[in-house]
């Protein structure tokens, strides 16, 4: 099922959640809508199932306009954040609700919700009531029940925020295995990026209802365009750098780099580079020509050791990895490397509305 | 038909059952009550002579203070009573849901039945006077005495549970949490009690005494069991004057009377609740 | 809360209902087991003789057995009139938002707070006129002035606390708002639903004041019977006493049954607390 959607515009009474969102969802895709509360994505999910109705725009499923469906004929499949079991039906009456409304008949229906309950790993809970069961259990019938119909489209609404974090990441990836397997087109909204970097294959960042910008995990991490965007996925420095006549930058600390793309800044006027913490190497010496910076705080973080540096007034995050991580002690001098890898951003802080 | 206009006339169908039938039975003849209290058949203008008389007879005036001391008298016990009663209540105990069960009975019992366990136990002959008896005590005239203790009791033994059940809510609404951290920093119990409890369950507390004020107000069955032959309160006379001697513009002026201080509270209470109810719609919107 | 505390606290609820219910209560059993032979004087503090008599007596006094199937018979009537017309206001009072809601919600509130007396007396002239006046219907009518704003409050209470989720749930799996209502509202609210019914029930079997003014003489429920039987010159407490128990058992019981039911905060809304 193809997902399109053009200008879309939301209102609750005088608030505008969406500002004319154009997406399109591609068969089989899982998009991730993330950003922060009140960001708009909850509500752009809740336009594609027809819970909320949008004031203009149009929603399609290959090519048809949604719009006037109602929410019972769009086929779908929604996981919500809260699960919404129906507390009064035992786990098979709940994944046989769907199932009734369709009138599948009677053999059939067994057989496909004793399929799904193998496929969520819950044979044995089929007679069991949701309050009987664990939080991560209740969220895998709650997919049960939304993919049990064979939905043309199936909609995530944080669906793991409500799970500790360890549950969070091993539930992510089955969720993630189960959607490959079923193929079924998907969107899910969360604001939490490091659910949306593992388990999107193309994530959407929104941002007081317009969407900022949007691509795969890795080209949204590696090269953003915007500032927002690269502060919101992970962690990152955001340094200004000076233009060159010649069109290489220089980072404060005195390095020369080339950007892999020249900044829109002219000759002479700063520029907002992002540097990953992990593309930082940290050495004993400054480079010649280059200031030294001094180690202000050292973070243990298990796989790496994380260093706050403060250099030419400004504090950096270097994460450096392997056995030479952690040489250094609150208080020493030392030099930071940047990768030459170095992307230039917008600095959206000044040109998004609020 | 636009959404609005739809959802609209949805709205609408969906209130008229409830609210029509409340404007009907309720509303609509409530206000023509006020109306015909001061109306006359001589002039178009508002006559309050109904009201001078009210004011200024001497039966109906202590009628009204009556009425008033059978509305404070209760509301305090109820407080004195219900709110440590509360406290109790909210705290864990053996037998807490038995309890819990038990103490709200009067809440459902008929206000006769307290006028006549009221009449068994406290009028002359009544079982209390006998056990005084006993040890040679005699007790005080309780029921058809002029100060109204046995109304103020039977009132009291019915509002006490309502003013428990309300506080209960309010306290059982506080977080642990506030109890620990208030004993952590050396509170015991009845410090809590005064300096936690209390504050936070005063809206409660408020809330339920305004309603035990009014339903005091009001009574009927209690005063005119219980009550003594003079002063009645203003209910009693409004019974008698209304349905044994027909004097309906009087009744109405008393009527009227005693709506204007139930709907003064009715917005008092609704004052007093809105901010909590506003946060609560709040949340729910989220 | 250690085990001293708690043992000091029942202790204290236990006098507490020792005198506000055990005592009353057995002292009206030992009332209506008088024996008539012997009677019941100072300064006995217990009757000399037992016997069943007055409760034979009343059931067979005429007027009882009727008064009772008339409170039944009534109560039931105005619990399903409540209910159906409470439904609809309660489901839009807890679940669409509109401007007025708080204007609606405190005219609900005021028949709760309004006298009984007043609301008798403003619909007397109008029902004497209609001809509702001393009759089975007018009862029914001016009851249900009351028991309709405790049922719309426990019911909005009840309704608002349900998660609308599961309406959604129910839709994007194939259920019309219908079907939404039929098969996850219907089933989750109807605790709630019979709780304030039997609220309802117990509301308009015990009232008294308004019933009285309305439909007196002439219809005669269990309540205004005792209220006869205690107004008079002369109280008959044994007779008065086994009235009583007509009037309480059925209550009590109901109300327990209702307790089970339904949330202390959903009875609290009902019964005036906002």
């Amino acid at each position: 099922m193809h997902i399109s959607i053009e200008k879309l515009r939301a209102e609750f009474g005088s608030f505008v959640a969406l500002h004319g969102v154009d997406l399109e969802v591609r068969p089989g895709q899982l998009v991730t809508l993330l950003g922060p509360s009140g960001c708009g994505k909850t509500t752009l999910l809740r336009s594609i199932a027809g819970i909320v109705h949008p004031a203009s725009g149009d929603i399609r499923f290959d090519g048809r306009r949604m719009n006037d469906v109602p929410v019972e004929k769009r086929n779908i499949g929604m996981v919500f954040q809260t699960y919404a079991l129906f507390p009064h039906m035992t786990i098979a009456k709940n994944l046989a609700f769907g199932l009734e409304m369709r009138r599948t008949p009677r053999e059939e229906a067994r057989r496909r919700i004793a399929e799904a309950l193998s496929l969520v790993e819950l044979e044995g809970y089929a007679d069991r009531y949701p309050r009987q069961l664990s939080g991560g259990q209740q969220q895998r019938v709650a997919l049960a029940r939304a993919i049990v119909v064979e939905p043309d489209v199936l909609l995530f609404d944080e669906p793991l925020s409500n799970l500790d974090a360890q549950l969070r990441e091993n539930l992510r990836e089955d969720l993630k295995a189960l959607q490959r397997r079923t193929g079924i087109t998907s969107v899910y909204v969360t604001h939490d990026q490091a659910e949306a970097m593992a388990i999107a294959d193309h994530i959407v960042v929104m941002r007081k209802g317009r969407i900022v910008e949007q691509g795969s995990p890795q080209a949204l991490y590696r090269k953003p365009r915007q500032r927002y965007v690269a502060e919101f996925l992970g962690h990152t420095n955001v340094v200004e750098a000076r233009r060159q006549s010649d069109g290489l930058l220089v980072l404060p600390w005195g390095a020369l780099r080339r950007p892999a793309a020249p900044p829109e800044a002219p000759s002479g006027m700063t520029a907002l580079v992002s540097i990953r913490p992990e593309d930082i190497h940290v050495a004993a010496q400054p480079t010649p020509g280059e200031e030294a910076g001094v180690i202000e705080d050292v973070t243990f973080l298990g796989a790496s050791m994380q260093y706050r540096i403060r250099i030419c007034g400004t504090l950096i995050r270097a994460n450096v990895a392997g056995e030479r991580a952690d040489q250094f002690a609150p208080g020493a001098t030392v030099g930071v490397m940047a990768s030459d890898d170095l992307h230039v951003l917008r600095d959206d802080q000044r040109d998004v509305q609020p | 038909m636009t959404r609005p206009l739809r959802q609209r006339l949805v709205l609408l169908a969906l209130l008229a059952p409830g609210v029509g039938y409340l404007l009907v039975f309720f509303g609509v003849p409530l206000a023509r009550v006020v109306l015909a209290s001061v109306s006359s058949a001589d002039s178009w203008l508002p006559q309050f002579g109904h009201y001078a008389e009210v004011l200024t007879t001497p039966v109906y005036r202590e009628g009204l203070l009556f009425s008033l001391w059978l509305a404070l008298a209760p509301t305090l016990v109820a407080v004195v009573i219900g709110v440590p009663l509360a406290a109790l209540l909210v705290r864990s105990y053996p037998g807490k849901a038995f309890f819990g069960a038990l103490y709200k009975i009067p809440l459902v019992v008929p206000s006769i039945v307290a006028a006549f366990v009221v009449l068994i136990l406290l009028d002359r002959g009544g079982l209390a006077h006998r056990w005084a008896a006993l040890v040679g005590i005699s007790l005080p005239r309780v029921v058809r005495d002029p100060a109204g203790i046995g109304i103020i009791l039977a009132s009291a033994w019915k509002n006490v549970p309502f003013m428990a059940l309300i506080v209960a809510g309010s306290m059982a609404a506080i977080s642990e949490d506030l109890h620990r951290a208030a004993r952590t920093l050396g509170a015991g119990t009845l410090t809590i009690f005064v300096r936690i409890q209390l504050p936070l369950a005063l809206p409660g507390i408020t809330a339920a005494s305004l309603l035990v004020f009014i339903t005091g107000l009001g009574a009927f069955a209690i005063p005119n069991l219980l009550g003594p032959p003079y002063p009645l309160p203003l209910s009693v006379h409004m019974y008698d004057q209304g349905y044994r001697r027909g004097n309906w513009p009087l009744v109405y002026a008393m009527g009227t009377m005693l709506s204007v201080a139930a709907i003064a509270i009715l917005l008092a209470y609704h004052a007093l609740t809105r901010r909590t109810q506003h946060s609560l719609t709040a949340g729910r919107d989220a | 809360m250690n085990r001293r505390a708690g043992h000091i606290i029942a202790a204290l609820l236990s006098l507490y209902a020792l005198i506000a219910l055990v005592i009353p209560l057995v002292v009206a059993m030992l009332w209506s087991l008088v024996n008539p032979q012997d009677g019941w004087f100072a300064p006995d503090l217990v009757p000399p003789s037992y016997s069943t008599s007055f409760w034979s007596d009343v059931f067979a006094t005429p007027g009882i057995p009727a008064a009772l199937l008339r409170s039944v018979g009534i109560a039931i009537v105005v619990t399903a009139l409540t209910v159906t017309l409470a439904l609809p206001t309660a489901w839009a009072l807890a679940r669409i938002p509109f401007r007025a809601k708080r204007a609606v919600e405190v005219f609900i509130l005021a028949p709760l707070i309004v006298p009984g007396i007043i609301v008798a007396v403003s619909l007397t002239e109008v029902f004497i006129r209609l001809g509702l006046f001393g009759s089975l219907l007018g009862v029914i009518l001016v009851q249900t002035v009351g028991t309709l704003p405790l049922m719309i409050r426990i019911l909005t209470a009840s309704l608002e606390g349900f998660p609308v989720e599961l309406v959604w749930a129910a839709r994007t799996l194939g259920a019309s708002p219908g079907a939404a209502m039929r098969r996850i509202v219907i089933p989750m609210t109807a605790p709630g639903v019979v709780a304030g019914g039997l609220l309802s029930f117990i509301s308009s079997f015990e009232e008294f004041e308004k019933t009285f003014m309305i439909g007196a003489p002439a219809v005669e429920t269990i309540a205004t019977k005792l209220w006869s039987y205690l107004g008079g010159d002369i109280i008959i407490f044994p007779t008065a006493s086994v009235v009583t128990f007509i009037l309480l058992v059925p209550t009590v019981i109901i109300f327990a049954i209702a307790q089970a039911l339904v949330r202390d905060e959903d009875l609290a809304a009902g019964m005036g607390k906002v």
